[in-house]
């Protein structure tokens, strides 16, 4: 297309990464979200926050208090499906769950009087891992963000083309240097050392989801897309009786299943309260690369086992591998937070991109919009800001939404999504009106006061804060606020060479003695 | 040809081409797989993407944006006729 491959490269990386650099800036920024999706809807519902101080009841005693609340409340019926969750890693509560007429309802226990807790109605930490594939828009967005992952791989591939000089680069930073050579030594360094983690994520994110991205193949050998999961996932269900029996205590079958499968992190009971009750424990995804759950499954009336599997087919242990890879529930807390170092430098690195194509111009303007060209730069700028800070400040009025809004406000949940989207909107408008530097600055300022204000806030208005958490030995939650205090200080750093800008200085350069 | 139609040309053969060729790709594999229907599923998942990658580069690159459509069509038919056959056989 161009002279040279190169050169259609660099075209193809600059507009490519433009226009779905934006995009993807909110993907990346959620997608690290949730990698802490459960510590972040934890610290949403503080109601249920833990108290580290007292020692908690023996699973068994929870699995049996767990049991009873749901003989009471959940339905009877074929087809039923209850499930248990033990409080463990990021999931700090008991927790219940079932379905009812389509319905999902969701309960957290005491673990140790088996009383339900009121917790806020909030979509948590849920909402932003929503987002990341969904765009909140179904099976629309996933495909549109299935899109945006196919050119981030071109982005990353023409990047690696016009770059070449991986190895020298690496070491390579100008921090003091003009400014337009600051940026795009920030870009190169962030892409270079993330490549390996940006292929891997970005690859596995394409991969993991045959069903609706690549339906073709899976339909043609499959009439019932769920036949593939019941080829890979052995099934212990038995025929519904219709005969109502009493069920055993499932806490008494613990100490088999730990038996069989090595640990136990939830637990699904089939047809409740019906003669052909299964009661089947299962290990968690936390213990392998690979997300797949061993499982053992019981006679929930007469305690007799069923069968377990914790042999999966090789083609199961390859794909559950890419989807492994990609939600990062595996290695524990040190796992996590590599992710998530790598998401924010990630979301550096487009966010460097985006900031690099106006820069140039800024300087050299190269009409290529013809007649309208500083109008589209323009709104280019605008968009630019409104994809960073919007992203960023979205997700902190989320949370902030989260504390302001009454306890027993109508629709309260709904209104906390209401207030993350709208926020793009006033993002937007914001950067239109103001000019580019200023909005960034006033952007960044917000983002910065919404980080640092937020515990003060929860502090005043009496609701539990890092002196609550920490007293309270919650250190999920009180993790989520530092995090949050430290995320401000990321963004505190900005604002100096924002500010040189703005006066028309020249960012540090050094004057060498003639 | 105009600078426009020529990049919506290759817009198109990148997003649709390539999609295309992808998913055919995807449905070659799957139905040729000698083994478990489920095994030609999950190994089917891993690697045509790799496809999509190469024609949206290559629409992009190469010299005319007709030639990238000529040969996208060329090599559906050739994967078409691949997975009618497969699709007899089995």
């Amino acid at each position: 297309m161009k002279k040279t491959f190169s050169l259609s490269m660099a075209w193809l990386h600059t507009w490519f990464g433009l226009y779905l650099g934006w995009l993807l800036f909110a993907v990346f920024i959620t997608g690290t979200m949730a990698v802490f999706e459960h510590g972040i809807t934890h610290w949403m519902q503080p109601e249920g926050r833990l108290d580290n101080t007292v020692s908690q009841p023996a699973v068994e005693h929870q699995f049996e208090v767990a049991q009873a609340y749901l003989q009471q409340h959940a339905p009877k019926e074929k087809g039923s499906m209850w499930m248990i969750t033990l409080p463990g890693g990021a999931h700090p509560g008991l927790e219940v769950r079932w379905r009812q007429k389509g319905e999902a309802h969701e309960v957290r226990l005491d673990p140790a009087s088996g009383e339900p807790i009121e917790l806020r109605e909030t979509e948590g930490g849920a909402m932003l891992t929503d987002f990341h594939y969904t765009l909140l828009a179904g099976l629309t967005g996933t495909i549109i963000v299935g899109l945006a992952a196919v050119v981030m791989m071109v982005g990353l591939i023409s990047g690696i083309v016009i770059h070449k000089r991986i190895f020298k680069d690496f070491f390579t930073f100008r921090r003091q240097s003009s400014s337009q050579r600051s940026w795009l030594d920030a870009h190169n360094v962030s892409g270079v050392l993330m490549l390996p983690f940006l292929l891997m994520i970005t690859y596995t994110g394409l991969v993991m989801q045959p069903l609706v991205f690549l339906p073709l193949g899976l339909k043609a050998v499959y009439d019932n897309p769920r036949a593939l999961r019941g080829d890979s996932v052995q099934s212990f269900e038995q025929p519904y009786a219709g005969t109502p029996a009493d069920m055993v205590n499932i806490g008494q079958l613990l100490p088999q299943a730990k038996e069989a499968i090595g640990s136990v992190e939830w637990a699904v009971i089939q047809n409740g309260g019906d003669a052909s009750a299964v009661v089947e424990f299962f290990a968690g995804v936390g213990g392998r690369v690979a997300a797949v759950a061993d499982h053992v499954a019981f006679s929930a009336v007469t305690g007799e086992l069923l069968g377990k599997q914790t042999e999966w087919r090789d083609s199961g242990y390859v794909f559950r591998s890419f989807v492994g890879l990609h939600i990062a529930m595996f290695g524990g807390w040190t796992v996590s937070w590599l992710y998530f170092i790598g998401g924010i430098v990630s979301c550096g690195l487009i966010a460097t991109g985006l900031i690099l194509f106006t820069i140039k111009r800024r300087k050299r303007p190269e009409n290529e919009f013809g007649a309208a060209s500083a109008r589209v730069y323009r709104l280019i700028e605008a968009l630019n800001v409104a994809a960073v800070m919007g992203s960023i400040n979205a997700i902190l009025i989320y949370f902030w939404a989260n504390r302001i809004l009454p306890i027993d406000f109508a629709e309260r949940s709904d209104w906390e999504v209401r207030a993350f989207l709208l926020t793009w909107l006033v993002s937007l408008v914001h950067a239109l009106i103001r000019k580019p530097l200023a909005s960034w600055r006033d952007q960044v300022i917000l983002a910065l006061l919404l980080c640092w204000l937020l515990p003060v806030y929860s502090w005043l208005s009496g609701q539990p804060n890092l002196l609550t958490f920490w007293q309270k030995g919650d250190g999920i939650a009180f993790g989520v606020e530092v995090t949050i205090l430290l995320f401000g200080g990321l963004l505190s750093m900005a604002i100096p060479k924002l500010s040189s800008t703005m006066q028309g200085l020249p960012s540090k350069r050094k004057v060498r003695p003639a | 040809m105009k600078a426009s139609a020529d990049i919506s040309l290759r817009v198109l053969a990148a997003f649709i081409g390539g999609y295309l060729l992808t998913a055919l790709a995807n449905l070659a594999w799957v139905l040729s797989w000698p083994g478990h229907r489920a095994d030609a599923v999950y190994y089917g998942t891993l690697f045509p993407w790799l496809i999509y990658f190469a024609v949206m580069i290559w629409a992009f690159s190469a010299r005319s944006a007709l030639k990238v459509w000529a040969v996208i069509l060329a090599v559906a038919g050739g994967l078409l006729s691949w997975v009618a056959l497969a699709w007899y056989l089995k």
